[in-house]
């Protein structure tokens, strides 16, 4: 157990290093821009006429936020306790509205579009792939050649395909949104089949892309399984064909779990592109419209949450790989 | 390398994805000097459906969606290019130091390429993006291309370091190489086309790089690609007006290039892969028809006797894929053992003898295929049964197989009782898992091994005990017939015995009534067999009882056996069967005659040009012309033939 805790806080360390670097670059974002970032927002924020002393809030309010008036280091500390307070700061489109409660709004329509998706994607591509390279021939050329162009039909471009074909020319589903434009979101039956219809294209879309990508990689994986000397033994001890993909997907899939980590962030990119297709009010639309209005704070945000969120699976995926597979387990713990 | 090269060209995947590849290519290229208009100008109304004039319509400012298309693809591609490049210099550059030098530089380079994996590069891509004052072309591949480099510093570090314990490799450092040197003439050399593929594989994430971040809106400015393509569709609402020519195109043009990039990757990874390449290969059913035409028909007098428990006669089998010539590992072999018999079979490596075991165990898979012959197990025939009745009722019921290298037969992440388990109830269902766990713990314990290992997974295991634990494995069942295959080799003395004595203690039992052994080493055989098969190049050479054939070997060849095992051997008392001069002959091409004749000694004229028949002595068979002489008599078979040399 000793060792195991060991595993784990070295895994951490590494972590929270390439956290401390994500958290740098996203300090580092606005004070690029050339120019002092403030009066730089702050015009490019405010046009019109705008009464001089809310001007001079707005200023002060940044001014404060991003600590210009101090050294770089400690800038930097701010910004890190401000973030971990919570203080994801202010909004330039939507003044004075805060990162956080914004970002709060559209979290909950990501997760339940992408966390779905991605686990059922996995599940689906890994059985597909290791069925593939057991069986081999025909099937497994199939599969393969079908899981390539599914693959590589960009995620975007696959939305935009489905929703042209099931929204557009045959008005199965509606065209776009969270909801039925004008309604409020509540927890009542109606509303949550409204949701659920306007959920199911996305859905699609990122599932179908993901099942590709996982076939392939799972079939790649199941083919050196395949010709292991296990899978002959049983076949000579007359195991059944299912029973032996079942262990070829229980090996496969250990190593397809980090495989699946470190590939999230491809499928979250994916999946933030896709969510403007469908002008799903999720993170990626909101990144959309921040980006357009070069908002800043909202964008930063946005990032910061992206990276959190794929390092911690990443870590948690390390773990779980760690105490699910009994070699790594003996690995740890010194045995041969 | 040219070699290579004609053989990659031979492969349909391969040349139809580069074919495709370098049309998008020339299409982006060249599409732009041939067309009159700007991508950027208006040059009709907003949203026209595609025209003669305009091909492909116009997008929501009258711009001609060709012109778009064109000039689109030959920004996407040059971003794609240019990222691709980038990220494969400095990945290859980061993973060959790595792998190379090792030790702290290693553990730094690999501790930083994991730190950049984790962070998710679109996130470092959209605020560096952001922060651009001009975002070129150019600039964009430069920063997806150092986003990018990671993955493949990996690949290369893994790569480098196996490169590394090349043989080679020691005597470029040994003349004392610079290390930029080494790795730019030893190491980068062999993985060329590992390279190319890291190569390709980037080249298709900056193409999907730049198309994310241009539908975000982050794409070049004043240029369009096909991913500012998309998003001024998005923007400008093509999808939901229903103009279905400002968006598909862009999108299909994007597959076909990703496509055509990942089908050429993996086919090249079918071919390097050796892995990926067997599996390819898999015969026509016609082919392999063709050769059972070939292989001669069984001879009269060769059925085995009627109490045998395991017999085949006149087995021919090889490994057939196409465009290869076919290996004839197995070309007419005759067997019978006996209940309460244990059979050697005995021969240098290479000799067809585990793919015999293979035909006696029942397990025939692509590319081996049985060409002309029988088996029977326990009087029945195993070849008319149907795949899933074998699989039930003759695999691991009738006759088991303890594999070569059985030290990986074991499901790594299973413990021994739940393997246990699933083979028995894979025989019989209606039994539960307590049930069978109980038998098998009274089994191992009964055997003379701890129980305990039933809770241990495989890697928990000495070399010796898992051998042994195969054994009991596979004899769960008391199958009538145990093939081992080699099941002593790569283990030291100690561990051989013990073997040895479980396999012995199955037969006294009575859990398995016969054992077929094989082995390339006599003496061991001497202290297990009964009786003794020794072949050469798919062939029977000698059979007899083992004390009559080691002690008065006839063929040339166990003769030869015989005399390299008695030679005097300094290491360890190991038998070295390498003391015979020459090799055995290569399976594709069999010599015509006496497939020993090259290498033997005494060799007459008829031997090169006659397959020599069975005669027999008593209850002693060898195949050899010169026994005529010594007045033994062929068996009574008329027109045996060999199969014909070099046919198919
Ligand atoms: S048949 Fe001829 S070549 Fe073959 S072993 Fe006998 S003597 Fe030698």
């Amino acid at each position: 157990m000793r060792t195991f805790r060991r595993y784990v806080l070295a895994k951490a360390g590494w972590y929270l290093l390439a956290l401390l670097l994500a958290m740098a670059l996203n300090f580092s974002l606005p004070r690029l821009i050339p120019g002092n970032p403030v009066t730089v927002i702050v015009s490019r924020t405010v046009s019109g006429d705008f009464p001089a002393e809310s001007l001079e809030r707005i200023y002060t309010t940044y001014v404060r936020e991003f600590g210009l008036d101090q050294p770089v280091h400690v800038q930097f500390l701010t910004y890190l306790a401000g973030v971990l307070r919570g203080d994801w700061g202010t909004s330039f489109m939507l003044y004075p509205a805060k990162v956080r409660d914004l970002i709060g709004q559209a979290l909950p329509w990501t997760l339940a579009l992408q966390v779905p998706s991605i686990l059922v994607g996995w599940l689906l591509g890994n059985l597909l792939g290791a069925v593939a390279a057991y069986t081999g021939g025909r099937l497994d050329t199939g599969v393969l050649t079908a899981s390539l162009l599914f693959s590589n039909i960009p995620y975007y471009g696959l939305a935009i395909i489905l929703l042209y074909l099931l929204a557009v020319q045959l008005p199965l589903f509606p065209t776009g949104g969270g909801y039925t434009f004008g309604s409020l979101p509540n927890l009542s039956w109606t509303f949550l089949a409204d949701a659920a219809r306007h959920h199911a294209l996305p859905f699609l879309s990122l599932v179908l892309v993901s099942i590709g990508g996982q076939a392939i990689g799972m079939r790649e994986m199941a083919l050196y399984e395949v010709s292991a000397d296990y899978v002959q033994y049983g076949k000579m001890l007359g195991l059944s064909d299912r029973k032996l993909i079942r262990y070829v997907f229980r090996n496969a899939s250990l190593p397809q779990i980090t495989g699946m980590a470190l590939s999230l962030g491809t499928m979250v990119a994916g999946a933030l592109v896709t969510e403007m297709v469908f002008s799903y009010p999720g993170i990626g639309s909101l990144l959309f419209t921040a980006i357009r209005q070069s908002d800043y704070p909202l964008i930063q945000g946005i990032t910061l949450l992206v990276s959190v969120a794929v390092l911690l699976a990443n870590f948690l995926a390390d773990l779980l790989y760690g105490l699910v597979d009994p070699r790594i387990r003996a690995a740890q713990r010194g045995e041969r | 390398m040219g070699a290579t090269v004609r053989m990659l060209f031979a492969s349909r995947r391969f040349t139809l994805s580069l074919a495709l590849l370098l049309a998008v290519v020339a299409l982006g290229l060249l599409g732009p000097l041939v067309s009159s208009r700007d991508p950027l100008l208006m040059s009709g109304g907003m949203f026209e459906a595609p025209s003669r004039e305009h091909w492909l319509g116009t997008d929501n400012f009258g711009r001609d969606v060709f012109t778009q298309l064109l000039y689109g693809t030959r920004t996407s591609l040059y971003v794609g290019a240019i990222a691709g490049l980038v990220a494969t210099a400095i990945g290859v550059a980061v993973g060959a130091l790595a792998g190379y030098r090792g030790g702290w530089l290693d553990e730094m380079l690999m501790g930083l390429t994991n730190v950049f994996i984790t962070i998710p590069s679109i996130v470092i891509l959209i605020l560096v993006s952001v922060s651009l004052r001009t975002r070129t072309a150019t600039i964009m591949g430069l920063v997806i291309g150092l986003t990018s480099w990671p993955w493949t510093a990996r690949a290369v570090r893994a790569q480098t370091t196996s490169l590394k314990t090349r043989e080679h490799m020691d005597v470029a450092r040994l003349s004392g190489l610079s290390t930029p040197r080494i790795i730019l003439f030893e190491i980068l050399p062999f993985m060329f086309s590992y390279i190319f593929m890291a190569f390709i594989l980037q080249f298709f994430g900056g193409l999907m790089s730049e198309a994310t971040l241009s539908m975000l809106g982050l794409g070049p400015f004043q240029t369009v690609s096909l991913g500012v393509m998309l998003q001024w569709a998005l923007l400008w609402e093509a999808v939901r007006v229903g103009a279905w020519w400002a968006f598909l195109p862009p999108v299909f043009f994007l597959t076909v290039t990703s496509f055509s990039l990942m089908s050429l990757n993996a086919s090249m990874d079918e071919f390097f892969n050796p892995r990926a390449r067997d599996r390819s290969a898999r015969a026509g059913a016609r082919a392999v028809a063709r050769l059972r035409e070939v292989a001669p028909h069984a001879e009269a007098g060769d059925e085995p006797a009627p109490d045998a428990l395991l017999a085949c006669w006149q087995l021919h089998a090889a490994y057939v894929s196409p465009g290869l010539p076919p290996v004839w590992a197995v070309n007419g072999v005759s067997l019978a053992v006996r209940p309460g018999e244990v059979l050697g079979i005995a021969g240098e490596s290479g000799c067809g003898k585990t793919t015999l075991a293979h035909l006696l165990a029942c397990h025939l898979e692509p590319p081996l295929y049985l060409l002309k012959g029988q088996i029977r197990v326990a009087g029945r025939d195993p070849l008319t049964l149907s795949p899933e009745r074998l699989r039930r009722e003759v695999r691991g019921e009738l006759v088991a197989m303890l594999p070569q290298g059985a030290l990986n037969a074991l499901n790594p992440t299973r413990r021994v009782g739940a393997l246990a388990v699933d083979v028995v109830r894979e025989h019989h269902p209606e039994l539960t898992r307590r049930e069978v766990l109980d038998q098998a713990r009274r089994r191992f314990e009964h055997l003379g091994l701890p129980a305990a290992v039933l809770d241990q997974y495989p890697h928990q295991l000495s070399g010796g005990m898992k051998q042994r634990v195969v054994a009991v494995l596979s004899t769960l069942l008391n199958p009538r017939v145990l093939i081992a295959d080699e099941p002593t080799s790569a283990l030291d003395v100690t561990s051989q015995r013990a073997v040895l004595d479980l396999l012995r203690r199955l037969l006294e039992e009575g859990i398995i009534q016969s054992v077929v052994f094989i082995t390339h080493e006599l003496p061991l055989l001497q202290q297990v067999a009964h009786r003794i098969a020794v072949m050469y190049a798919g062939r029977l050479v000698e059979t007899g009882r083992v004390e009559e054939v080691l002690a008065g070997p006839q063929h040339p060849y166990t003769q030869a056996l015989v005399r390299s095992v008695l030679a005097p051997e300094p290491r360890r008392g190991r038998a070295r069967v390498e003391g015979i001069p020459g090799a055995p002959p290569d399976l594709r091409e069999l010599p015509q005659g006496c497939a020993f004749a090259p290498r033997c000694g005494v060799a007459l004229d008829r031997c090169r040009v006659e397959v020599p028949p069975r005669f027999r002595s008593g209850d002693r068979d060898a195949w050899c012309w010169r026994l005529l002489e010594e007045g033994w008599l062929p068996a009574p078979v008329a027109g045996r033939r060999g199969l014909p040399p070099g046919d198919g």
